[in-house]
């Protein structure tokens, strides 16, 4: 356990000290809260709904958080065994998998919680306090890193498809944008029409995204247990597959090498 | 000067060739990357119809105008991602040297750079964008034309906005997410109602972030077209074009070598 500590924490620090790139996602993130706030003050004024920009723009600040902290490990995993990287690390005391995974949660824990400081803040000058009581806020934050970490746990099966497909890069962007619609992280689903969200109920989108972004406006006990159990179902579902595929990989990897 | 026009033409041809060659050797997966991407690009054009449907209209802008702006944006990514996506990677080769071994090659250093990454898979956006654009209720001769030309012009903003953006790694080490992530600001700007931005917003909108080169005037010019915006366009998209070069170039005499050994 140690050693995955570890490298969570040399992964953290890595993340921490490229400014560069965490001052570009800031950047984006308050782009996309401007031009959000816009777009929902336009719409409000529109159809007379007053505080309708603070309402989305929080629940788009925690949607975000999860979208935008994504460290791409999918890329990572698929040039890991394209390149064959991977047989190097499969005879190390250490699983491959866990290794990549722990490195990319501590790159992870970074962006959200620079962007959790930094969208709080902007979210606060831009609509005023947020739709939820303050003491809700860690309960939420805390629903929304879990959900960040089985987002990354997604990816690193989309990563892991890199064994049947020659790229994974828009199957990449296909999961992203089915987040965006499924899992409402621009829009809540509460928008779209009834039969559209029967559907998205069926994904797990649904549940990492909109039950756990939805405790910002709609906050309560109930709710959250049920968001808390179908996140539990998915994680064991993902982590099959995750299991499963990765041992026919090594085995791949382990007969004809990398 | 004509025939080293023609020369790089030929070059050109020759490297989609290539890539369209190479893309084809799993046809099934070239063909369900184009189909994702496609459905990509309609599901997210999905989610703003449903936005038209429950509020109407968006400050005079409904889903007819949005199409156009789907159809202007989809097809000059296309075009970006399919012929000039190498210069995304321009910080890269700053970084690790590579730069190198395309400034020591006879033909233009830019051109070879800008062809040096394809993605296949963005065919799928040319599919989104002329499905957009007969969805938008505006199909006529003359808007097909205005928004072909609209979506080259908007394909030149956007390929010389890039090339500034990854022209910054001629001055800050390791600024390739930066980079991507200003460059992602720009295409999220150009994806919004242009209507929302009013005041002060649209001048930004229009200027050091100028998306509105994209939204607001392409838009304009595909529903009636007038000379005032079409100037403003060409304008407004020729200083950012030669300001890129410039930067570019600029970048280049203050460019020290990777010395690293490899030929291209």
């Amino acid at each position: 356990m140690d050693k995955y500590l570890s490298l969570f924490w040399i992964s953290f620090k890595q993340a921490w000290s490229k400014k560069a790139n965490l001052s570009g996602m800031l950047f984006f993130l308050f782009i996309l809260i401007f031009i959000y706030n816009c777009l929902w003050e336009a719409i409000a004024a529109e159809s007379m709904e007053k505080g309708l920009n603070r309402v989305f723009i929080w629940y788009l600040l925690f949607a975000e958080m999860i979208i935008l902290s994504n460290p791409k490990i999918d890329r990572i995993l698929f040039d890991d065994i394209q390149s064959g990287t991977m047989a190097y690390y499969i005879n190390k005391p250490i699983s491959f998998f866990f290794m990549r995974y722990t490195e990319a949660l501590g790159n992870m824990s970074v962006s959200f919680l620079i962007m959790g400081g930094f969208g709080a803040v902007i979210t606060l000058i831009l609509t005023g306090n947020p739709p939820f009581e303050w003491w809700q806020f860690p309960i939420i934050l805390g629903m929304c890193f879990a959900s960040s970490c089985i987002n990354t746990l997604l990816y690193t099966a989309v990563g892991l498809c890199g064994l049947w497909l020659a790229s994974i890069r828009t199957l990449g962007m296909a999961v992203e944008r089915l987040a965006f619609i499924l899992g409402g992280a621009i829009f809540p689903l509460s928008i779209y029409p009834d039969w559209f969200v029967d559907i998205a109920k069926w994904t797990p989108f649904y549940s990492f995204y909109y039950l756990s972004i939805k405790l910002v406006y709609d906050f309560s006990w109930s709710n959250l247990a049920e968001a808390f159990l179908l996140n539990t179902f998915w994680v064991a579902l993902i982590s099959t597959f995750v299991v499963l595929t990765y041992k026919k990989l090594t085995k791949r990897v382990n007969v004809y090498g990398g | 000067m004509a025939a080293r026009f023609l020369k790089l033409c030929k070059l050109f041809l020759f490297i989609q060739k290539s890539n369209i060659k190479t893309a084809f050797l799993n046809k099934a997966d070239a063909l369900i990357n184009v189909i994702m991407m496609t459905i990509n690009n309609l599901s997210f054009a999905f989610m703003w119809w449903v936005i038209f449907e429950n509020k109407g209209s968006v400050n005079g802008w409904q889903f007819g105008e949005m199409a156009l702006l789907f159809a202007v944006m989809n097809n000059a990514f296309a075009t970006f991602a399919l012929f000039a996506r190498g210069i995304q990677l321009l910080p890269e080769y700053i970084d690790n040297g590579n730069l190198d071994n395309f400034l020591t090659t006879p033909k233009n250093s830019l051109f070879l750079i800008s062809t040096s990454e394809s993605t296949f898979a963005n065919w799928g956006d040319y599919i989104t964008g002329f499905l957009m654009y007969f969805l938008s209720g505006y199909v006529n001769w003359k808007s097909f034309w205005m928004m072909m030309l609209c979506s080259f012009l908007a394909f030149i903003l956007l390929y010389s906005f890039r090339l500034i953006m990854s022209c910054l790694a001629f001055i800050i080490s390791d600024s390739q997410r930066l980079g991507d992530n200003i460059f992602m600001a720009l295409l999220t700007f150009a994806s919004q109602p242009a209507s929302i931005f009013t005041g002060w917003y649209k001048v930004l909108f229009l200027t050091i972030i100028p998306a509105g080169m994209i939204s607001f005037y392409p838009v304009n010019l595909i529903k009636a077209f007038n000379w005032e915006d079409f100037l403003a366009l060409t304008i407004g998209i020729s200083i950012f074009w030669l300001s890129s070069l410039l930067f570019y170039h600029w970048g280049l005499k203050h460019y020290s070598s990777g010395n690293r050994f490899g030929v291209r």
